[in-house]
């Protein structure tokens, strides 16, 4: 399908809101930037037990909304959790968001938001 | 993978007779399966590869003695090499800037094989000229040193940590390297997705048009 090139032309850095060990290890793979001070923004979020969801919800909004460098947002499938209405709300054709699975929480594809669309779609 | 074909859209619907519109639909839905089963072998594949690298990832916490190799450790002025390529039709592709190197286990060997050959043994005096020659000399090769800064930057990951790190961070690295990287997992389940976004507008198109067609075949 043809997409309005604008919609995705900046867009060349994958974003990823995870605990410690995902994060590190999506890090790794070399996925991390910083852009260029003064305004240095990461493209990661590390959650812990302490991070608030309003925190996770203003991250997941900076990647999906506000940055226009971001292509793809992986997102711990136990975090997304934390903040779905937003996640399932999201429909737009850029950045694209995968759910992914973390050390202590397996991938459950009954809470993905794809395979959710896809019932949907079943049971219509 | 299955890509969407324009010709089975449902924009054309209305000249079409109701046997017809049945066959687009079959189509679509044929589309659409394969695309799932793509999304869920993506699926399967990236849990695999993440679950080696948790597990690697743990061992080499483990081997480290205290030591956690987590965000206390990242790099604040950190540069992708994993970047994201989006083709014209939507599709994406995801490569890294160091392919053969620092991407995949077998060149990080390497280049840490070279690295210990150009160490040179301990001698008991330091020669200070010596090593301040060798300095200007790696500046010069560069060119300018800004660039060679920004160079630095751009290397390893798990340079993060040290350069003595053990074997079990750097298969953590491969493993999920490999997660993001190859082109079956992270960038097919991705662009599985939103194949199955656009099916899913037309199929429900389709379904509207056949309802519209089987009134109109009951009426007359």
């Amino acid at each position: 399908m043809a997409l309005d090139k604008a919609q995705y032309k900046d867009r060349e850095f994958l974003a990823v809101i995870g605990d410690e060990d995902s994060v590190t290890g999506i890090l790794l793979a070399g996925v991390g930037h910083v852009t260029d001070p003064p305004d240095s923004q990461k493209n990661y979020l590390v959650v812990d037990q302490k991070t608030e969801d309003s925190t996770i919800e203003g991250a997941f909004e900076a990647f999906t909304t506000e940055r226009k460098d971001i292509a793809i947002v992986l997102i711990n499938q136990h975090i997304a959790d934390r903040i779905r209405t937003k996640v399932d709300g999201f429909s737009a054709a850029f950045p694209s968001v995968l759910e992914i699975p973390s050390k202590d929480h397996p991938y459950d594809p009954e809470k993905d938001s794809v395979m959710k669309r896809v019932r949907k779609l079943f049971g219509e | 993978m299955a890509k969407v074909d324009s010709s089975t859209m449902g924009t054309e619907t209305t000249h079409d007779t109701l046997p017809e519109t049945y066959d687009r639909l079959d189509n679509l839905w044929t589309q659409y399966l394969q695309l799932l089963d793509d999304y869920t072998v993506a699926q399967a594949n990236i849990q695999k590869h993440l679950a080696a690298g948790f597990l690697s990832l743990t061992q080499a916490n483990f081997q480290s003695s205290g030591r956690r190799y987590g965000r206390d450790f990242y790099d604040d002025r950190a540069l992708a090499t994993a970047r994201v390529v989006v083709e014209d039709d939507g599709e994406v592709a995801i490569s890294s800037k160091t392919d053969g190197d620092s991407s995949d286990g077998k060149g990080e060997g390497k280049e840490e094989t070279e690295e210990a050959k150009q160490l040179p043994s301990p001698s008991p005096t330091p020669e200070p000229d010596k090593e301040q020659g060798r300095e200007e000399e790696d500046v010069d090769e560069s060119g300018d040193p800004k660039e060679a800064t920004q160079k630095s930057h751009i290397t390893d990951p798990r340079r993060w940590f040290g350069i003595l790190t053990p074997s079990s961070l750097r298969s953590a690295q491969h493993s999920f390297a490999s997660a993001v990287l190859d082109e079956c997992n992270v960038g097919k389940a991705v662009n599985a997705a939103r194949a199955m976004k656009d099916i899913e507008a037309d199929i429900r198109k389709l379904r509207k048009a056949i309802k519209k067609l089987e009134k109109g075949a009951v009426q007359t």
